[in-house]
C-alpha cells in the first residue's frame, strides 16, 4: 500500500517525473532490445546457413556413394575390356575419401570440404535419432569403404581382378538403396534437430523484437496518453476553478441581490419617514448644497418644492438679512471646522429662531419663524456632512411673543395705574375722550387710499395731513404732560419723533404713513390700556370721591403746578395768577377745550416767551414770571372765553419774520403790518423755538389751539404783545346757542 | 489653574469670581479692559479668560485676537450682554471657545467654565 502510494507520488508530479522514471528507462530497455534482437537475428541467419550447409554435406554423402558406384562400374568394365583402370579407381579414391571425412567429421567432429560446398566445421552428433542412423550409416559405409579398399589395394598391387571388381559393385549396388535412403534420412533428422535449435533462437530474436517494438511504441503512446491526461486534467481544473469562480459570482450576485434588496427596503423605509416626519430633516456639504435626501416636511417649510442640488444659503438669502446671511456664512465655516469643538459651535447657532420673509404671491411678504437645528456627519477626521433639521416655529414665537407683550402690557398698565392713581377722574375721563378724538382724526387723515394718485397737488395734501396728525399728537402729548401721564407722553414722544422724521423729508408717499399707523395702533393700545384702568379704578374711588364741583379749580391747580414744575426744569421761576372763575364764562362742553388750550399756551409761554431770571432782572423786571388768568365773559358778539397772558419778552416780531421767510410763509421783501405778522405764529409748521425738547418748540402749538377755536368750535383767537413787556391771548366761543344758529 | 476676569464692570467681574470658587483656581486676577487684559496675560498666563465685549479701551474680540496672537492655546470664554447672534458666530470665528451671554447665571457660567477646562 505503502509502496504504492509512493510510486504513485513519483508520477504524480508531471511530466519531467514521467520523463526521469518511465520514459527514458523504457526507451533504454528499448534500445537494449533492439540491440538483442539485431544480435540474435544476425545468430540465426548464421546458424540457418550453417544447417543448410551442414544438411548439403550430409547429402553429399549419397552424392559420394553414387560415385563411387560409378567409379567401381567403370573400372569393371575397363577391367573386362583389359584396358588399365587408373583414372576410374582415382574417381573411386575420391568419393571414397571425401565420403569417409564427412561422415568421420559428423562421427567425431572436424572440417569438411567441398570444391563447390566450401568449408564447413561440424560438430559431432548428440546423441538423438540422427546418432542412430549415423550408426546404421556407418556400418554400411564401412562395408562398402571396406570393398572399396581392397579393390584400390589390388590394384596398387596389381593383383586386381575382375572378380574382386564385381564382389565389390556387387555390394555397392545392393547396399545402393541403403545408403541413399539412411543418407536422406540422416539429412532429413539433421535439419529437424537444427531446426528445433533455430526455434530456440528465432524465439529469443523475437523475444526482443516484441521487447523492443513494446518500449518504443510504449514511449510515444503513454506519452500522448500522459499529454491526454494531463490536458483533459488541466481542462478539468479550469472547469471546476470555472465552476468555483461561478459560485462565488452566483453568492456574490446572490449577496448584492440580497444587498439591494435590503437597500431598497431600507430606501422605502428612509422615504417614508422622510414623507411623514414633521420636521425639516436634510444634509448639506461644506457650500451649503442640499443633499438628495431630505424629508417632505422641508420643502414645506422652504416653500421650494425641490431641494436636491439647491444651496440652502442661497435658498436663505433672500429671506433674511444681509449681516444675518454673511453671520450664516462663517457659521457653516465653523461647523465645517473640525478644528472647532462641535458643542460650541452649536451653542451659539444663529439660526435657532429667525424671522424669514417669504415673498407672498399676493404681494408683501409672509413673515414666518424658523428654527434650525444642526449636527456634524463625521467622516474620518473631517465634518463630511452637516445634518440640519429645521422647524417652523411661528406659532412658538408668536405664543412667546404674545406672553412677553402681555407680560409687558401688565408692567406699562401697572405703570400707568400708577401714573393714573393721583389724576382726577373727571379729567381722566377727558383724556381718554380727547384721546379717543385724535385718534379718529388721525385715522380720518390716513386714509390711504386717498394717496394713490401721485401730484403736486397729493403731495401738499399729504403734508398738510401730517400736520394735522403732528397736531393731534402734540395735543395728546401736551395733556399727558399735564395730567403726568408719563407713559402716554413716552408713547405721544416717540410718535412724535417718528413724524418730525416725515416732516423733514422732502417727498412723502402713502408708504410713509404705514409708519404713522403703527404709531397710531401703540397709542389706541395705551388708550384701551388706560380705559380698561380707568373703569377699575372707578369703582374703587367712587367711595372715597368728594363733590365734583371744584373741577375747574383742579385744572387751575394743575396748569399751576404744571408750570411751576417746566420753570423748575428750565430754570425759570414763574409765579401764576389764575382767577379761579376764569373759565366760569365758558360752557361746561368747552372746558376740556380751554384746558387743552391752557396747557400749551403755559407750555408756549416757558418754553418761549419768558426771559432767563438774570435777563429779566436786567430789564428790571421781577426774576419770577407772572402768568394771568381772567374771564372774558359774553360780549356783544356772542362770545365768550378767557384771556391769557405772560409778561415775558412778547413776540419777537423779527425773528417771526425769519421765520416765515425761512418757511416761505411771507415773501423777503414783504411788508407786513405788526398785527399780520403775529398772526403767522397761528400759521401752521411755524415754529421760532431753535431746541426740539418735551417742553415746545413742536412748532404746532398754535396752529392745534387755532384750529380747535376757529376752525372746530367757530370761536376767535387775538394775540396782543408788547415787546419786552407781556404776551396776551384771548380765546373766545360762541354760546351753545350761538353755535347752534351759525 | 489660573483665571483672569475682564470686564468693565466690578460688579459683573465679583460676581464671576464669586462663581467659580467651585473651580478651585489658585489665583484669579482681574482686568477692566481689553488692553490691561492683553497685559495681565502676558505676565500672568491664565489658564481661562473669561471676557466681556463691549469695553472702553480695547474690546473684547480684538482683545481675544491680541491675546490669541500672543497664544493661540489660549482659552477663552466671552461672556457678554449682546444678544445679537453674529456678534457670538463672530467671537467663536476668531477663536474664543465659548460664549456666554448675560445676565449669567451661576449655572451657566458653571457649565461654561466647566466646559472650557475640559478642552
Amino acid at each position: 500500500m505503502k509502496l504504492r502510494v509512493r510510486f504513485t507520488r513519483l508520477f504524480a508530479d508531471g511530466p519531467r517525473r514521467w520523463l526521469a522514471f518511465f520514459h527514458l528507462p523504457l526507451l533504454c530497455l528499448g534500445l537494449g532490445a533492439a540491440a538483442g534482437y539485431w544480435w540474435y537475428a544476425g545468430d540465426l541467419a548464421h546458424r540457418l546457413e550453417g544447417v543448410q550447409r551442414t544438411v548439403a554435406f550430409a547429402g553429399r554423402m549419397s552424392v559420394h556413394a553414387q560415385e563411387m558406384q560409378t567409379a567401381l562400374l567403370l573400372t569393371e568394365r575397363v577391367l573386362t575390356a583389359g584396358v588399365p583402370v587408373g583414372d576410374s579407381l582415382y574417381r573411386l579414391q575420391v568419393s571414397s575419401d571425401r565420403f569417409n571425412l564427412i561422415i568421420n567429421s559428423f562421427n567425431e567432429g572436424g572440417e569438411v570440404v567441398e570444391p563447390d560446398l566450401g568449408r564447413l566445421m561440424l560438430d559431432a552428433i548428440g546423441p538423438g535419432p540422427a546418432l542412430d542412423t549415423l550408426q546404421q550409416l556407418n556400418v554400411a559405409w564401412v562395408e562398402l569403404k571396406n570393398r572399396s579398399d581392397l579393390v584400390i589395394r589390388r590394384e596398387s598391387q596389381r593383383k586386381l581382378d575382375v572378380v574382386i571388381a564385381r564382389s565389390a559393385i556387387e555390394y555397392s549396388l545392393a547396399q545402393q538403396e541403403t545408403l541413399a535412403k539412411l543418407t536422406t534420412e540422416f539429412a532429413a533428422l539433421l535439419e529437424g534437430a537444427q531446426q528445433t535449435a533455430l526455434g530456440e533462437a528465432s524465439f529469443r530474436r523475437n523475444f526482443f523484437l516484441t521487447v523492443a517494438t513494446l518500449s518504443f511504441l510504449l514511449v510515444p503512446a503513454v506519452l500522448l496518453f500522459n499529454r491526454a491526461r494531463w490536458a483533459r486534467d488541466v481542462a478539468r481544473e479550469a472547469a471546476a476553478a470555472l465552476e468555483a469562480k461561478q459560485k462565488i459570482l452566483e453568492q456574490h450576485q446572490q449577496a448584492l441581490e440580497e444587498n439591494q434588496a435590503a437597500l431598497a427596503a431600507a430606501q422605502r423605509e428612509t422615504a417614508l419617514l422622510m414623507d411623514t416626519v414633521q420636521e425639516g430633516l436634510l444634509l448639506i456639504d461644506s457650500t451649503g448644497a442640499i443633499g438628495s435626501q431630505y424629508s417632505r416636511e422641508s420643502t414645506a417649510i422652504l416653500r421650494q418644492p425641490d431641494l436636491a442640488g439647491f444651496n440652502l444659503l442661497s435658498l436663505l438669502r433672500p429671506l433674511i438679512t444681509e449681516k444675518m446671511h454673511a453671520t450664516l456664512v462663517d457659521y457653516l465655516a465653523l461647523l465645517f471646522d473640525a478644528n472647532r469643538k462641535e458643542r460650541t459651535v452649536l451653542k451659539v447657532n444663529p439660526l435657532a429662531d429667525i424671522e424669514v420673509n417669504f415673498p407672498n404671491p399676493a404681494g408683501g411678504f409672509i413673515t414666518r419663524f424658523l428654527g434650525f437645528a444642526f449636527r456634524r456627519i463625521m467622516d474620518g477626521d473631517c465634518v463630511g456632512r452637516v445634518f440640519v433639521a429645521m422647524r417652523d416655529i411661528t406659532t412658538k414665537v408668536e405664543l412667546e411673543r404674545r406672553l412677553r407683550e402681555e407680560e409687558k402690557k401688565k408692567e406699562r398698565q401697572f405703570e400707568m395705574l400708577l401714573g393714573i392713581v393721583h389724576v382726577d377722574p373727571d379729567q381722566l375721563d377727558h383724556f381718554v375722550k380727547l384721546v379717543g378724538t385724535e385718534l379718529e382724526s388721525i385715522n380720518g387723515a390716513l386714509r390711504a387710499e386717498e394717496f394713490a394718485a401721485e401730484s403736486v397737488e397729493v403731495r401738499a395734501q399729504l403734508r398738510e395731513r401730517l400736520n394735522q396728525v403732528f397736531r393731534s399728537v402734540h395735543n395728546i402729548k401736551g395733556n399727558a404732560v399735564y395730567l403726568k401721564l408719563d407713559y402716554f407722553q413716552k408713547t405721544a414722544e416717540g410718535f412724535e419723533n417718528r413724524l418730525s422724521e416725515l416732516q423733514g423729508r422732502t417727498k412723502l408717499t402713502g408708504d410713509d404713513f404705514l409708519a404713522i399707523v403703527v404709531e397710531q395702533a401703540r397709542l389706541r393700545a395705551d388708550l384701551l390700556d388706560l380705559q380698561e384702568l380707568r373703569g377699575k379704578l372707578t369703582g374703587l374711588r367712587t367711595a372715597a370721591r368728594p363733590n365734583a364741583a371744584a373741577a375747574g379749580d383742579n385744572l387751575l391747580d394743575s396748569l399751576t403746578a404744571q408750570a411751576t414744575e417746566l420753570a423748575e426744569k428750565l430754570g425759570k421761576s414763574v409765579e401764576t395768577d389764575f382767577d379761579p372763575l376764569a373759565l366760569a364764562a365758558l360752557p361746561p362742553e368747552r372746558r376740556p377745550l380751554a384746558r387743552d388750550i391752557l396747557i400749551q399756551l403755559v407750555r408756549n409761554s416757558l418754553a418761549h416767551g419768558i426771559e432767563e431770571p438774570s435777563r429779566r432782572v436786567e430789564q428790571g423786571k421781577r426774576a419770577g414770571a407772572r402768568l394771568t388768568l381772567r374771564c372774558r365773559p359774553t360780549g356783544a358778539d356772542g362770545l365768550a372765553g378767557f384771556t391769557y397772558r405772560d409778561d415775558g419778552a412778547g413776540l419777537d416780531l423779527a425773528k417771526i419774520r425769519r421765520r416765515a421767510e425761512a418757511e416761505s410763509l411771507v415773501a423777503t421783501e414783504a411788508t407786513l403790518p405788526d398785527g399780520e405778522m403775529a398772526a403767522l405764529i397761528f400759521a401752521p409748521g411755524f415754529s421760532t423755538a431753535e431746541r426740539n425738547d418735551g417742553n415746545a418748540g413742536r412748532g404746532m402749538g398754535m396752529d392745534i389751539i387755532k384750529h380747535h377755536v376757529v376752525d372746530e368750535a367757530g370761536g376767535e383767537i387775538a394775540v396782543r404783545s408788547q415787546p419786552g413787556a407781556f404776551c396776551e391771548f384771548t380765546c373766545l366761543f360762541p354760546s351753545e346757542t350761538t353755535a347752534a344758529v351759525s | 489653574m489660573k483665571l483672569l476676569i475682564v470686564d468693565d464692570s466690578l460688579i459683573v467681574r465679583r460676581a464671576i469670581e464669586r462663581n467659580v470658587a467651585w473651580a478651585g483656581f489658585g489665583e484669579i486676577r482681574l482686568a477692566s479692559n481689553g488692553r490691561r487684559a492683553l497685559e495681565e496675560y502676558r505676565t500672568f498666563r491664565p489658564d481661562v479668560v473669561t471676557m466681556d465685549i463691549t469695553m472702553p479701551e480695547m474690546d473684547g474680540l480684538t482683545a481675544v485676537d491680541a491675546i490669541l496672537r500672543e497664544d493661540p492655546a489660549a482659552r477663552i470664554l466671552i461672556v457678554s450682554a449682546l444678544a445679537d447672534k453674529s456678534t457670538a458666530v463672530e467671537a467663536i470665528k476668531r477663536g474664543a471657545q465659548g460664549f456666554l451671554l448675560k445676565p449669567i447665571t451661576p449655572e451657566s457660567l458653571r457649565e461654561a467654565v466647566a466646559e472650557l477646562l475640559e478642552l
